[in-house]
């Protein structure tokens, strides 16, 4: 792939990005006069249309967006990290753990305590994934090893989400529990997106500048330390940018599966394998296709909404099998 | 003719094992220096220490006089490159990428590539002859080809000294003398430039290398001229092998096993 065509493929990726918007910003439950409502809003005129726009439809494409970058990148970061095309923040585990830390703290009531405490929980939720995941897969960090640990992860924090939702002491509780489970983006406002999003940014202002250090990383632990980098720092920034960036997407989103493993892996032969290159364009391209995609649940007729999270999870187990089918002779 | 590269008493140990034991060696300027001996005797721990990758261990490290810890890491990097055994790539990325991370060290996470990296590039190109593999994937080419491109890449860095692990293991005997010649004529090029080359090969390490190193159970056990480090004692009570040695042809010949 020339300079020039991955060029024209970015911008194509970015033009797409305010075309779903606008689609996005269109659907719903009820028909909205887009422009005359963006008129309103900007005359302060505050007409229904205005306040649908301006607290409904706006805040749920934006977070489709951030929410989109942020677990694009997550993934890109770790499959470069690992060296892995298999890894991403939900299937080793990390969305999981942040569901049952965030879970833990609704369970016992500390929601209530501050806005912060549940966006907090779940960043904390992926940092331990991320870091357990990687003391335990150390210097062998073979296919196979990291997705066994991904799946063990996943089936224990499941299981004590289970436990929690089993003992959950009121149904107002289990229906607030419910929520991280499903991975939607539907009746989020202003509010799940002003506390995410400066937490999302930090994990992005982390991720980027590892560029070169990701690419080093393509040469093999020692040959990156032998070039400069100091190994320990850019994991460690790389992993709190991932742990952030998933973090403050389950808390307000729930897990949305597979966007971290699917645009990375459809966007790297556009980038020539380069894994730090594929950040920017993972960005992009995770935000374009949430959009889509949530844009597509919201025009699916049926009695009620689809979740986003079945759309992606729909799409995304296919292509994930695809994928193992392609890579097993890594498996082995 | 100064001391590169001074180790005093280096001794390393893992899980209560000495895999390194009182090693002390000098790198002098212009010189091409072989380790060798046996698998398993610590040949690859050492240059790894010498690179800076494994640490800690104990006895010191200078690199012009200058210990190894006051070195920073990117102005370490630029003097000292080191080159992997078999040289992986574990992304299918282009030869020109891979060329080009040997640019790191001078690079920050924003900028682009400088006029400067790019001569450096191109020097490094013309010195290799890789002209006709720019473009393609690295996993297509040729194990062969592949050091080539490595090769490449440590010498975009520009750097004084060049370790290499074990470079020509796995490559047929056209790449294994075309790659020990470059190696020669980079440390050859300049006053200032050496390399140190862990080899398996006796009679490359004798016709290329300037003095060697004998490795035995993590200890030296003989270094010097090829003649005296190669001697039949040596080979017999170290590598339990018989030889027929030819020096003067850089030829070591094994015959038997003890």
């Amino acid at each position: 792939m020339s300079k020039k065509q991955q060029q024209l493929y970015f911008g194509l990726l970015l033009l797409s990005i305010p075309a779903f918007f606008f689609w996005h910003l269109m659907s719903g439950p009820t028909e909205l006069p887009i422009i005359s409502a963006f008129m309103d809003f900007l005359g302060e005129n505050s007409s229904t249309d205005a306040l649908i726009l301006s607290e409904i439809r706006l805040p749920r494409a934006l977070l489709a967006i951030c929410i989109g970058i942020s677990l694009a990148l997550s993934g890109a970061a770790l499959q470069g990290l690992l060296i892995n095309p298999l890894a991403s923040p939900d299937l080793l585990g990390v969305s999981q753990s942040g569901v049952l830390v965030a879970v833990l703290v609704l369970y016992y009531g500390l929601a209530s305590l501050s806005w912060f405490i549940v966006p907090l929980a779940a960043m904390s939720g992926a940092l331990i994934a991320v870091a357990f995941i990687f003391s335990l897969a150390g210097k062998y960090q073979g296919a196979l090893t990291i997705i066994l640990i991904g799946i063990a992860i996943n089936a224990i924090t499941s299981a004590l989400t289970s436990l929690a939702l089993n003992f959950a002491p009121n149904p107002f509780a289990l229906q607030e529990i419910y929520f991280w489970m499903l991975g939607s983006l539907s009746n989020r406002s202003n509010n799940e997106l002003f506390f995410a999003f400066p937490f999302m940014f930090l994990g992005w202002l982390l991720i980027f500048p590892r560029k070169h250090f990701l690419d080093a990383m393509s040469l093999g632990e020692d040959t990156a330390l032998s070039l400069g980098f100091n190994l320990k720092r850019q994991k460690f920034l790389l992993i709190l940018g991932v742990a952030l960036c998933t973090g403050a997407s389950v808390a307000v989103s729930g897990n949305i599966s597979f966007i971290g493993l699917i645009v990375p892996h459809l966007l790297r032969p556009l980038v020539n394998n380069e894994p730090g290159r594929l950040l920017a364009y993972s960005a992009v391209g995770g935000a374009s296709l949430l959009l889509l995609a949530d844009t597509l649940v919201q025009n699916i007729p049926g009695p009620q909404e689809l979740q986003v999270g079945v759309i992606t999870a729909a799409l995304g187990g296919p292509f994930f099998l695809l994928l193992i089918f392609k890579n097993r002779h890594l498996l082995r | 003719m100064s001391i590169l590269i001074q180790a005093n008493n280096l001794s390393w140990h893992i899980n209560g094992a000495a895999i390194l034991n009182d090693i002390s060696l000098e790198l002098r300027s212009g010189e091409m220096l072989g380790i060798i001996g046996p698998n398993g005797a610590g040949k690859t721990t050492l240059l790894k220490l010498l690179a800076r990758i494994t640490e800690p261990f104990t006895g010191t490290l200078t690199f012009l006089d200058k210990p190894y810890h006051d070195i920073e890491a990117n102005a370490f990097a630029k003097k000292i490159a080191y080159l992997e055994q078999n040289a992986p790539v574990n992304w299918p990325l282009l030869v020109e990428k891979v060329i080009e991370l040997g640019r790191s060290p001078y690079q920050n996470s924003y900028k682009k590539l400088t006029n400067d990296d790019h001569a450096a590039i191109r020097k490094a190109i013309h010195a290799t002859g890789i002209d006709r593999l720019l473009g393609r994937t690295i996993s297509t080419l040729s194990q062969g080809e592949k050091m080539l491109v490595a090769l490449c890449r440590v010498f975009s860095s520009e750097p004084k000294v060049i370790l290499a692990d074990e470079p020509i293991a796995t490559l047929d005997p056209y790449h294994q003398l075309l790659i020990m010649e470059l190696l020669q004529e980079q440390t050859r090029a300049d006053q200032n430039h050496a390399a140190i080359v862990v080899l398996h090969d006796l009679s490359h390490a004798a016709r290329f290398c300037d003095r060697l190193v004998l490795m035995h159970e993590g200890k030296i056990v003989s270094s010097g001229y090829a003649e005296e480090v190669l001697s039949s004692h040596n080979l017999r009570e170290f590598y339990k092998i018989n030889c027929y040695s030819d020096f003067a042809q850089g030829l070591i010949q094994p015959l038997n096993r003890i």
